[in-house]
């Protein structure tokens, strides 16, 4: 069982509820972020129910500042902002999560491969690793979006695609220090395969650091999805935040709402997913750092 | 470097094959018969074969010609060299402002360990760091140029009365205060973060408890050895954010209408220019290396821990 | 120890200011400025391609080129045939030859001396090199210089456009001593242009601006002002910003149109609002089912709001379309056999008897929407989408920027449905373009032979009635068989302080051409 100095966990006895409160109280941001996050995604699913009007309907009042009827005004064809910007947590999510889904998984299998195996599959991996990490990947985006289709399916697994070399560094780091354990070297030497061992053993053990580092990049897919929309890349049949500022970027000074609830928007979610990371790091620091060996 | 070879051949083979053809929009939006475009398609060589145009590039290149922009007319080399100052301008300029101001600020609240300052200025890191920089930009435009009149809105020089001399770089410096200040606050809370990690890692080392133990005085714990060894992660952070400098602020120069490196590449993207588009990379991704190897070196010679075999 | 840190952080500080100084010096060098006479800032959307007149399209050089260069003819403002390097012509009158007396004592801008020399190059060139006007001068047979000031065309047959089209677009006059024996597309001058026009070329900064200076010994009287700089801002918000700040004095960046009830309101600006013979309009896919069925194409019209179209997407500018050719040419104008009211029950029985079922989500089928990037239009496309779910049809919105939107559309015609718009002038013979088979700007596959031939009958004749009643024939056609959906009439925004005075929507009615400054001056 955890302890930390001084805590006091309670008399419940589930480990699940024991891990929860150690998050808690290890890691005061984690819990904020986790917070945040937690609002956002009840906002998400249940959107219908959240959001007063249909965001895609043109309704009448056009370019309304916020009032009763419309908490955070309309834009200029009439649309309702604040149900705007219930859906765009759906979009937000959905992008961001599967984003970084991708980049997580294709990260951790490709750095877990190299870290594991070694050898010639550990240097290709690498070489292909280092070119990845020096190329400029906004603008591949932006090359690859603008050329290829700016669909909102696109758009996702392009970034998946260019983010996963971080994850496969530290994939690779912690594998290659767990490959050394005592729990590995044992099941090796009693003949479980290499594959098995890489996936039942290395890669659980080693992936909290890639977890934290996932949950960062969904800030990033988010934050470069909104880039993507304000440049005139984005998908326009769904409605996103970044979408949003670009659009009310076009009124500013007439409608400043738009754009500045849209930011706003992209600014708490992403917040939510930095503090929620480096929460997890807080906790991986405190159980690395030997308070409960 | 073999990967910075991987890197373009990557380039171009990506820009390539990549649907749209540049010879139609330079052709103009009427139809252009099937000779005009092909006249244009041997003029600008697309009309090998990929792994002739493939070879053709590369030794052009080992002679220094980055060959020739088909929507502007004009070497790509010299484009680049025009556009090349703004940038680097606007991305040094804030680079630096970013880190000055994380790392202090940084310094400052581990030294002093004051709670709400530590947490007032976490706050703020991470409101900084969600922040997309454009929608930053404009608020500032919006508040400080068309509001109250401080700044300019866009571009980097006066055009009304253009300046000479002395009053030439105080006008550009006047014209850049918003696009730097909306990039430096963008920065800042990457150097906060890892200046502020380094040192809590660094609090953490036996050596400094051992100090405490004979007695050392606190500041000079912290002026000696603290904040040298937390500098560190630092200044790698920074050399490698300067290796991405000529990767432009695409976002920022759009909002500020800045003529940099980043709006070059989205009209190369838009336009299908494909000799801009992979002249533009080629010189992100050199920089991006060079900065690498100047940090993995720097490091060494730095922290005399670090010896490479 | 501190003193190493300081020293650090003084080196840092002094490669700061060092990179500082040298990115700074890159940037382009100063010019010096003279303030008689004053200098008009003018914003422009995006970098021209080069100064090669009439190669290709280059929308936006065109204003730039306005000022250096001269045509034969020009077109006023209200779209008016105006002298410009020629003072008078005459048409025989079998309409197949026309004489142009051209202006004396008319100079290039090195120097050397203008002549008929000079016109018979450039047009013998664009139809040779096919320059971007080569399809309008197809009926020209030969050109001949009897003397240095005139010019005469010969025609293989009447062409009553003609005229109209030497006045429009991509037929400015070029220096023959400088291109003849050259290759048009890359010679020097691409850059550094030599023209007879107001204003003569200084320096071009590549996405920063392009800077004209007065030109003394122009023909038709020096201009008043001393420089004309085009600023460069490709975002409509910061150019708008830019304009309010007093940073630029002209804006030709359409300003996003809801912020105009605003600058009508403020003091010292002027918003000039002029209907243009231009329209947004909506262009089926004739060769992709379902558009082929009339019906379908019926019930599309029935269910757009053009009203909403207006309203929000143009901000209230402008009005919606009605006819099938632009009002604003009212000679050749069919007001009686327009669209039909707005009907969405009309439209879903349209829909239902064509046997498109609506599915259980109210869908009965998708259909790809594609457009150019820009407010304006993503505005167009979101109301169309909405208008169309009202009927059952879902719509895909895809958004391209123009080279892609060229090869997907006009090259491989993959596409349901698209929205443009265009000028519809000089003459009504542009029709040809947009609904002739096989017109450049013929998106569809619509292909009508009735259209065909009073195309070609209205072009042979002279007299405007006669003319009008052909093309009011063939609005006639167009509103039973609906190959387009005419959505709005576009309206021409003029932006700029109040001091600006002699535009050409103001004074130079008559005289200048749209982006002509050569008789503007400013109150200051």
């Amino acid at each position: 069982m955890f302890v930390e100095k001084g805590a006091n966990l309670g008399s419940s006895n589930s480990l699940a509820v024991k891990a929860g409160k150690f998050f808690l109280t290890v890691s005061k941001r984690g819990m904020v972020g986790a917070a945040i996050l937690c609002i956002i995604c009840v906002v998400a699913i249940f959107a219908p129910f959240v959001a007063p009007y249909d965001p895609y309907v043109l309704g009448s009042e056009v370019l309304q500042p916020p009032n009763r009827a419309h908490l955070c005004g309309t834009d200029h064809l009439g649309r309702d902002v604040f149900s705007m910007l219930v859906y765009g947590t759906r979009v937000s999510l959905i992008v961001g999560v599967m984003a970084a889904l991708i980049s997580g998984l294709i990260g951790t299998i490709a750095g877990g491969i190299a870290g594991f195996f070694g050898g010639a599959t550990d240097r290709a991996i690498s070489a292909i690793v280092d070119v990845f990490l020096m190329i400029p990947t906004f603008f591949l985006i932006i090359i690859i979006v603008a050329m290829f289709g700016s669909s909102f399916v696109n758009v996702m697994v392009i970034i998946g695609l260019t983010s996963w070399p971080s994850n496969a560094r530290l994939m690779r780091a912690q594998a290659l220090s767990i490959r050394e354990r005592g729990f590995v070297v044992g099941a090796r030497a009693i003949g479980e395969s290499g594959w098995s061992v890489l996936f039942r053993h290395v890669i659980p053990n080693g992936i909290l650091p890639v977890l934290a580092n996932t949950i960062m990049q969904v800030a990033g897919a988010i934050l470069t999805e909104a880039g993507l929309s304000f440049l005139g890349l984005g998908d326009p049949n769904v409605i996103s935040w970044g979408q949003l500022v670009q659009v009310g970027s076009t009124y500013l000074t007439s409608g400043w709402w738009v754009s500045t609830f849209g930011g706003l928007a992209v600014v708490l979610t992403v917040m939510g997913f930095y503090l929620l990371g480096d929460g997890i790091s807080d906790v991986l620091n405190s159980l690395s750092s030997g308070e409960w060996r | 470097m073999v990967t910075i070879l991987v890197v373009l051949l990557l380039n171009f083979l990506i820009i390539h094959l990549a649907p749209g053809d540049p010879v139609r929009i330079l052709s103009g939006m009427d139809n252009p018969s099937e000779e005009v475009m092909e006249a244009l398609r041997v003029k600008y060589g697309l009309d090998k074969p990929l792994s002739v145009q493939m070879f053709n590039y590369f030794a052009a290149l080992l002679r220094g010609d980055l060959g020739f922009s088909i929507s502007y007319n004009l070497p790509v080399a010299k484009l680049i060299s025009e556009k090349v100052g703004p940038t680097l301008l606007l991305t040094f300029s804030s680079a630096v402002i970013g880190l000055i101001l994380g790392a202090s600020s940084a310094l400052f609240s581990s030294r002093r360990r004051v709670v709400w300052i530590d947490t007032v200025l976490s706050f703020l890191s991470y409101v900084f760091y969600s922040m997309p920089s454009f929608w930053l930009g404009l608020i500032l435009i919006l508040v400080f140029a068309v509001n109250l009149h401080v700044f300019p809105t866009s571009g980097i020089v006066s055009l009304r009365e253009p300046q000479i001399g002395i009053m030439y770089y105080l006008d550009v410096l006047w014209h850049s205060f918003l696009p730097v200040t909306c990039l430096a606050l963008i920065n800042f809370p990457i150097y906060y973060r890892i200046t502020h990690s380094s040192i809590s890692s660094v609090l953490h080392e036996n050596f400094i408890g051992l100090f405490r133990a004979t007695g050392m005085d606190e500041r000079k714990i912290f002026g000696k050895y603290i904040s040298r060894n937390a500098i560190l992660p630092t200044i790698t952070i920074f050399g490698l954010q300067i290796g991405y400098a000529v990767t432009g602020a695409t976002l920022v120069e759009t909002v500020f209408a800045w003529p940099g490196m980043g709006r070059l590449l989205i009209n190369a993207v838009f336009r299908r220019d494909y000799p801009l588009l992979m002249g533009i990379y080629l010189i992100m991704s050199v920089s991006v290396a060079i900065a690498m190897i100047v940090v993995d070196v720097l490091y060494a010679v730095l922290d005399p821990r670090i010896r490479y075999t | 120890m501190r003193w190493r840190r300081t020293r650090r952080t003084i080196s840092v500080v002094l490669c700061g200011v060092l990179v500082f100084l040298l990115s700074v010096s890159c940037a382009p060098p100063p010019q010096p400025g003279q303030h008689k006479g004053g200098t008009l800032i003018v914003a422009t959307q995006d970098d021209p391609l080069g100064f090669n007149p009439d190669w290709r399209t280059d929308d936006y050089a065109y204003p730039i080129n306005q000022n250096i260069f001269n045509k034969l003819v020009t077109l006023d403002a209200n779209y008016n045939v105006v002298p410009d390097l020629a003072t008078k012509w005459e048409i025989s009158p079998d309409g197949k030859t026309y004489t142009f007396y051209l202006a004396e004592n008319v100079k290039w801008h090195d120097g050397e001396p203008f002549t008929s020399a000079d016109v018979k190059w450039t047009f013998d060139t664009i139809i040779q090199e096919k320059g971007n006007a080569r399809d309008h001068l197809q009926s020209v047979e030969s050109i001949e210089c009897p003397s240095a000031t005139t010019v005469v065309f010969k025609l293989k047959r009447p062409d009553a456009p003609f005229l109209g089209f030497l006045a429009w677009y991509g037929t400015f006059v070029m220096p023959k001593h400088i291109y003849e024996g050259t290759d048009w597309t890359t010679n020097p001058a691409n850059e550094k242009p030599i023209g007879t026009g107001p204003f003569k070329f200084v320096e071009w900064v590549r996405g920063d601006h392009v800077t004209l200076e007065r030109n003394d010994d122009y023909f038709k009287g020096s201009p008043q002002l001393d420089k004309v700089i085009f600023r460069v801002i490709t975002d409509a918000n910061t150019a708008l910003q830019a304009f309010y700040a007093g940073e630029v004095d002209l804006s030709e960046v359409r300003p996003p149109l809801s912020e105009i009830p605003k600058l009508q309101q403020t003091e010292g600006v002027k918003v000039v609002l002029r209907p243009m013979p231009s329209r947004y309009y909506l262009s089926f896919n004739l060769r992709k089912d379902p558009w082929a069925n009339l019906n379908v194409r019926k019930a599309v019209a029935l269910a757009i709001n053009r009203q909403e179209i207006v309203d929000k997407a143009l901000s209230g500018i402008g009005e919606p379309a009605e006819g099938f050719y632009t009002p604003a040419i009212s000679w050749a104008y069919n007001d009686e056999n327009v669209l039909p009211p707005r009907d969405v029950e009309e439209a879903n029985r349209l829909l239902d008897e064509a046997g498109f079922k609506l599915g259980a989500d109210g869908i009965r089928f998708k259909a790809d929407l594609l457009y150019f990037s820009g407010s304006e239009w993503s505005n167009i496309a979101t109301i169309i989408k909405a208008n169309l779910k009202e009927i059952g049809i879902d719509v895909n919105l895809v958004q391209l920027e123009i080279g892609a939107w060229m090869e997907r559309v006009q090259d491989n015609h993959d596409f349901d449905i698209t929205i443009l718009n265009g000028f519809q002038g000089p003459d009504p013979d542009n029709l040809r373009m947009r609904v002739g088979t096989g017109g450049t700007l013929e998106l569809g596959g619509y292909s009508n032979k009735d259209v065909d031939r009073l195309l070609d009958e209205a072009a042979a004749l002279t007299d405007v009635e006669q003319r009008g009643k052909k093309y009011k024939e063939i609005q006639k056609i167009l509103s039973e068989e609906l190959p387009i959906v005419p959505l709005a009439e576009v309206t021409d925004v003029w932006v700029f302080h109040d001091y600006v005075h002699g535009l050409s929507i103001e004074e130079g009615l008559g005289k200048v051409t749209f982006n002509d400054f050569s008789l503007v001056w400013l109150e200051k």
